[in-house]
Parts: structure tokens; C-alpha cells; sequence
């Protein structure tokens, strides 16, 4: 009788209940701290020291301040370098578990073949027992490989969770911080110095940031978010790091400072648009991918909570604008201010949804851009920006910060470019207009929807500088904002001084129209109408989406708004019946 | 000029703007629709990733959801919400594709009606209905070895002073 040698059982992994994105979000709070210390550092070895302050007692003053100043920059120092110990865990704990999972599906799938081997023994005949012995040395040897693997995972952990603590603990004391930080130069410093100045192209900024190592990047970014945050050439990963930790410092000192009670009225504006910034991320961050099923990646793009006279400046993308096939930087208008940013965020979300169900094969980031002073209020209730509506000058100069916006997002992807299509809404369509004409945006295409007008000097699509046959227009025959553009040859900006430009959903514009009614649609003038254009299962998300995705051939075209020499304007999309097409992963 | 001055004051709340409501009595009601809204689907999702396990084997992940907004009421505010889930089932190493072929009846078993299969670019959904809730699998073949799973529940307005409330709320904590 032969004896069959059985392979053993394969060992289970031991369990590990770890967060990594809770340990990621501790160290972007370390890092924010680190900002914060390093803040009272700067101002101890500048404003603070009263260089117009000479004599004794000035002398004694910074005597007595210096220690601050050295021990500000050590702990700073010392914050930041446990703060990237804490993300590099964070990387490394996310392996780990990954590692874990394959390591527990090997084991399922080998203990499933000795059950089987066990089971084959039992009615194996003399001839098949060297067949099967076989088969048991094979598995015997795959169930060693992996006890092998298994161990290695258990080393890994225990050497990371140890290192992982040394971190901490060597710079546990006020002592032990001077001792290994105290006098030590800033690694940012040698960086920031190099850095471009103002008025450098983006592509000039481009060219210093890739010349840095890893650790310096990491270093301004930690000691100088503000340098980086809003600088045109910088990645976006980059902006978004730094962004991350100046949002994450300003919300903890105004938090600090409320409860202090002495949070002034300024301040306090600063405060809801970085709250508005948080949430908006949040909220971004809350959705998953339609295809993947994964969350969302948000990127802050822009962060300025004092930017506008206080009104914000803020931009955030749904999806990696690094990375991307197709980029869609969405402007709005009317109406929006710092604090629109949870439902620019939702609208952002919305669309990068809508692009991924659409083309499951490319990948998508959509920018919602509230990188302008748009009007945001009636001029009877805070003067300036209200007025602003019924004019370009806002349009105009928030066309040259898009412009800039698209120059930075070109140069950051020289060797990558990615299919990119700005989208402006409402006055935002004004904004982009100007932005293309006046300045020439580097897109691949141009969308305007719900247009009061495209601005006054850009009378046809080609005057845009983007190939006509790149131009859209969406208008829904029920938006009362849509029909402000100039029609015919009345031309409101020249005739009464007010007015933003042409409608570009006229035939004369020269640019195609998309369908974009809504199955929820009005009566006759209805400015509900007016903010439908991204809302899911409308046509005009879907045809937004198709354009984004270069899928012109799936675009839904409209018959064009016609202005006879006599009678009023014609829209054929008035009596057309609305459809649903869908745009998320569930069908209305 | 007057057009533009009436859009001003129409858009910035000074007006007849908007489908709003506003009704002091529906706000109560509004809100406990939403907040029930979320119970059931939470209860319906987690019942669905358990049940496509069972029949697919395999481990859940990303299985979140919140609130979102419906239809766009004007400048920054939706005028109605309503709670979405979704996660995603790696399945395990002896599943059989069409995977949504075994998903059918973990759609019945929990209550949904019968599930209808539709095709959306990349693959397919079975897509069920239950007391308004929606819920769909979806299978996408080129994308890797798992099905997701979304759930929303139908569209509820909610008063012009509750809006912005809904708009900012979080809800992180996984369902599963």
C-alpha cells in the first residue's frame, strides 16, 4: 500500500484593522500645524522684529524673541518631518492591507486544493497514487512559498509599525526637537529663492519645479503652501498638497480664533469660504466613480479664501487634472462666490460622473473654476459686483485669469496634453468668451451654455480663436437668460451701452447647437431653466459630456434660434418634446 | 437695460425667481423623508453587496453614499435631494461571468421587483425597483473582476431654508 504524502494546511493571515485615510488625514493635520508653527517662525524673524526700532531696549526686544523664532522653526521642522513619516505609513499600511487581501485569497484557494487532495486520497487507486503524490508536492510547494510570503508580510509590518513609532518618539521633548532641528536650515529656503518672480510664465514655473528633487517639493510645499497653491506651471497634485495644508492651516486658526471670540468680521468671511473650500473637497470626495466604484479624487486647484475683496477664490476638480484624458474646466457666472463651492463641487462631481458612464475607457477630471470676481450679489445690496452683471468688465478680466488657468494647466502637461474643453455657464459664458478672444484659451474645445452673451466683440464662433467646428452652444428654449444675447443685428452693448454679446445658439454665430431641454422644463420664462444644464439625465449633460470626451458623433445637435428681419426670434427647440438620456450609472 | 436689471434682482433672490418652496409646515416632513430616505437605502445596499457575495463570492469595498441634489433651483441651490449609495464587489476566483446572470435573484429576494437588464457603454445593469428605491448592479467585462452596485431613492423637495443644509451635509461612514 503506497502513502500519500499530504501538503499542510496553509496558515491564516493574522488580522489588520487599519484606516490609511485616516492615518493620511492625521498627517495633513501634522502638516498643517507644522504651517501654522512655521507662520509664527516667519513673523518672529520678520514683521516682529521692527527693524525701524533701534536702541537698547530694541536690542534687548530681539534678543528675547530669537529663542522663539529658533524654537518655532525647530518644531516646525520637526512637525513636518513626522508629518511625512505619517503619509509614507499611511502608503505603506494601504500596501500592506493590499497585500493582505492577495495574501488571503492564496490561502483560500490553497486550502481549497488540500481539502480536495484529502478528498482524492480517499478514492485514489495504486495506479493514480503517484499522480496524485504529485499533485501533493506541487501544492506542498506552493503552500511553502506561500508560509514564506506570509512571513515576510509579518516582518513588514512589525518593522513599519516600529519605525513608524520611532518617528514619534525621537522627537517626543522640546529637548530633543532643538537637538536635532534647532539651527537647521529650512530645505525650502534654497527653493523658494530660485523660484521664478512674477510675471514668470507658466512654463518658466513649470521648468523650476521640475528641476527640484522629491524632498525639496515636499519641503515647499510644507513651509511655503502659498508659494505654490496658486501658481500657474505647478502640477496639480503639487497645488493640491500645498492647497491641502493651507486650507487645513486656516480652518484651525480661525477655529482657534472664534473660540477666542475675537474672530473679526473679515476674518469671519475668510472663515465660511474655507469652510465652503472643505466641503466642497468633501463633497467630492463623498462620490465614487461610476466605472471603478472607487471615490472620486478631488483636487484643490486654487485656494484664496481673501481672494476678491473677501468674495473667494476657489477651484476644485473632480478626477486628477494631471493625469486625465479629457479635462472640462467649467466657469460659472452670475451669482458665485467663494461660498458657492458645494454646489459648484456637486455640479463638478455630476459631470465627471456623466463623462465616465459615457466613455468608460478614458479617464476624466472636471474643474469647477471660481477663479474670478464674478458678480455675485444686487447692486442695491453691496454696489459693485451686482452692477457688474449687466456689463463685460468682470467678463473681461476674469477671461484673462481663465486664460492663465488654461495656460497652467497646458504647461504642467507639456509631454501628456490632455483633451481640454472649457464649458462657461451663464455669465460664465461671457467670461470664457472673453477669455478666448481676447487672450486665446489653449482649449481643444469651447462650450457655452445658458449665454446671456459671449461678449461684445465676438460676433461668430471664429472670432473665439478655436476652430468653429469646436464651438457649442446649449440653450434651452425656456431659459430667460439664454435669450439676453444680442439677436439679429440689434446689438444691446453698442446701442444702450449695456449687454454682453451675441447669443451663440444663433444661426449667424456660426457655433453648433446641442440639444439641451429638459423634460422638467417651464413655461415660457423660466429661470429654473436657467440652472439645469448640468443636472443629471438632461440632454444637455449629455451632450456637455460627449463634447468633453471628443465623441462629437454622439452629440445631439439642435436646430439653431433664427432672428427674421421682421418678427421676433425663432427657437425650433421650443416645441421639440424633451428626452432623458441617461448619464449616470442608473437609468431614470 | 430694464431686462437686465430685472435678471439681477430675479437671480440674486429679490424676486419670483426659482420653483421654490417654502412652507414652514413641509419642512418637518421634508426632512424626516430624507432622513428615512437614507435608512432604507443604506439597509437596501448593505442587503444587496451581502447578497452578491453569497452568490459571487468575494470581499465588498467603497460601499458609502450621501446625499445629493436632484434638479438645480437657481443660483447654488438644488431644489429637491435624495440619499445614493454605491460599493463595489470584487468577486471571488470561482465566479462565472455574466456575473449579473446570479444577481437577479438576490435583486428578488430583497424585495425589488423584477429586475430588467439594460446596456450602458461598457457592459450592462439589472436594474430593479423597490418603494422608489432604485438599485442596479452593473457589470463592466473590460474594467476587471467585479460588479457595482448604486442605489438611490426618489427626488423629495425640501424648502428653500433647508437647502443649503442638505447641500453641505457629510455623511462618511460606510454602510458595510
Amino acid at each position: 500500500m503506497t502513502t500519500i504524502q499530504l501538503p499542510p494546511l496553509p496558515r491564516v493571515a493574522p488580522a489588520l484593522t487599519c484606516d490609511p485615510a485616516a492615518i493620511s488625514a492625521c498627517g495633513a493635520d501634522l502638516l498643517a500645524a507644522s504651517a501654522q508653527v512655521d507662520d509664527l517662525g516667519t513673523f518672529v524673524a520678520g514683521r516682529a522684529r521692527v527693524d525701524d526700532w533701534t536702541g537698547e531696549a530694541a536690542t534687548a526686544y530681539h534678543q528675547a524673541i530669537a529663542p522663539t523664532g529658533r524654537r518655532a522653526d525647530a518644531m516646525s521642522l520637526a512637525l513636518r518631518g513626522v508629518a511625512h513619516r505619517v503619509e509614507e505609513h499611511s502608503a505603506e499600511m494601504q500596501r500592506l492591507l493590499d497585500r493582505r487581501t492577495a495574501l488571503e485569497d492564496r490561502q483560500q484557494h490553497l486550502a481549497q486544493q488540500v481539502a480536495h487532495l484529502r478528498a482524492e486520497v480517499a478514492t485514489t487507486t495504486e495506479e493514480g497514487a503517484a499522480e496524485l503524490q504529485a499533485d501533493c508536492d506541487r501544492v506542498a510547494g506552493q503552500v511553502q512559498a506561500y508560509e514564506t510570503d506570509l512571513d515576510t508580510w509579518v516582518s513588514d509590518l512589525a518593522t513599519e509599525e516600529s519605525e513608524m513609532s520611532q518617528a514619534f518618539t525621537r522627537v517626543l521633548g522640546a529637548d530633543d526637537v532643538d537637538r536635532i532641528y534647532g539651527g537647521v536650515a529650512d530645505p525650502a529656503d534654497g527653493p523658494l529663492r530660485d523660484k521664478p518672480g512674477a510675471g514668470a510664465s507658466p512654463a518658466e514655473v513649470h521648468a523650476w519645479w521640475a528641476a527640484l528633487t522629491a524632498a525639496q517639493r515636499r519641503a515647499v510645499i510644507a513651509a511655503a503652501p502659498g508659494a505654490i497653491g496658486n501658481l500657474d506651471g505647478i502640477p496639480a497634485s503639487a497645488r493640491h498638497a500645498a492647497n491641502t495644508v493651507a486650507l487645513g492651516r486656516d480652518l484651525a486658526d480661525y477655529a482657534h480664533t472664534e473660540d477666542a471670540g475675537v474672530l473679526t468680521d473679515d476674518e469671519r468671511t475668510c472663515y465660511d469660504n474655507a469652510l465652503a473650500a472643505d466641503e466642497a473637497r468633501r463633497e467630492i470626495e463623498g462620490r465614487h466613480d461610476p466605472v471603478t466604484g472607487e471615490p472620486i479624487v478631488a483636487q484643490i486647484y486654487i485656494y484664496d479664501p481673501a481672494a476678491f475683496d473677501g468674495d473667494g477664490a476657489v477651484a476644485i476638480s473632480a478626477g486628477d487634472l494631471d493625469t486625465a484624458d479629457n479635462v472640462a474646466v467649467v466657469v460659472p457666472g452670475f451669482g458665485t462666490d467663494g461660498e458657492s463651492a458645494p454646489y459648484q463641487a456637486d455640479r463638478a462631481a455630476t459631470l465627471y460622473e456623466s463623462t465616465r458612464v459615457l466613455d468608460p475607457s478614458a479617464t476624466n477630471a472636471s474643474l469647477f473654476w471660481i477663479g474670478y470676481d464674478a458678480p455675485d450679489n444686487a447692486p442695491w445690496d453691496e454696489g459693485y459686483d451686482g452692477a457688474g452683471v449687466v456689463t463685460e468688465s468682470m467678463a473681461a478680466a476674469g477671461g484673462e485669469r481663465l486664460a492663465d488657468t488654461i495656460d497652467g494647466l497646458r504647461a504642467s502637461r507639456e509631454d501628456d496634453p490632455a483633451h481640454l474643453t472649457a464649458i462657461g455657464h451663464s455669465y460664465g459664458s461671457t467670461t470664457t468668451g472673453h477669455g478666448a478672444h481676447d487672450h486665446g484659451l489653449g482649449v481643444d474645445d469651447v462650450v457655452f451654455v445658458g449665454s446671456p452673451g459671449v461678449g461684445g466683440d465676438t460676433d461668430h464662433a471664429s472670432d473665439t480663436g478655436v476652430d468653429p467646428d469646436h464651438v457649442w452652444a446649449g440653450s434651452n428654449s425656456r431659459d430667460p437668460i439664454a435669450d439676453l444675447g444680442n439677436h439679429g443685428w440689434v446689438h444691446g452693448e453698442t446701442v444702450f451701452g449695456a449687454g454682453l454679446g451675441d447669443d451663440p445658439a444663433e444661426d449667424d454665430f456660426g457655433a453648433h447647437r446641442f440639444q439641451a431641454e429638459s423634460t422638467t422644463r417651464g413655461g415660457a420664462y423660466s429661470f429654473g431653466d436657467h440652472s439645469k444644464y448640468f443636472d443629471h439625465d438632461t440632454e444637455s449633460l449629455a451632450n456637455i459630456s460627449h463634447i468633453v470626451n471628443g465623441d462629437y458623433d454622439a452629440v445631439q445637435e439642435a436646430e439653431h434660434l433664427h432672428d427674421p428681419f421682421l418678427g421676433p426670434v425663432e427657437d425650433p427647440e421650443y416645441d421639440r418634446e424633451p428626452t432623458s438620456p441617461t448619464t449616470s450609472s442608473l437609468t431614470p | 437695460m430694464a431686462g437686465w436689471v430685472l435678471v439681477a434682482a430675479v437671480l440674486s433672490g429679490c424676486g419670483a425667481g426659482g420653483d421654490g418652496v417654502d412652507d414652514p409646515d413641509s419642512s418637518p416632513t421634508a426632512n424626516a423623508a430624507l432622513e428615512q430616505q437614507r435608512e432604507d437605502v443604506r439597509a437596501a445596499a448593505a442587503e444587496l453587496v451581502t447578497g452578491a457575495i453569497g452568490a459571487l463570492g468575494g470581499r465588498s469595498s467603497h460601499t458609502g453614499g450621501g446625499f445629493d441634489g436632484c434638479a438645480s433651483a437657481g443660483v447654488d441651490e438644488f431644489g429637491s435631494f435624495r440619499y445614493r449609495a454605491s460599493g463595489r464587489v470584487d468577486v471571488g476566483p470561482g465566479a462565472v461571468r455574466p456575473y449579473l446572470d446570479a444577481l437577479g435573484p438576490v435583486l428578488t429576494a430583497a424585495g425589488f421587483d423584477e429586475p430588467a437588464l439594460r446596456e450602458r457603454p461598457g457592459g450592462q445593469t439589472l436594474q430593479a425597483e423597490r418603494d422608489g428605491v432604485s438599485a442596479a448592479f452593473s457589470e463592466l467585462p473590460g474594467n476587471g473582476d467585479y460588479v457595482l452596485v448604486n442605489l438611490q431613492g426618489p427626488c423629495v423637495e425640501v424648502p428653500e431654508s433647508d437647502r443649503d443644509t442638505w447641500l453641505r451635509r457629510q455623511d462618511p461612514t460606510p454602510y458595510l
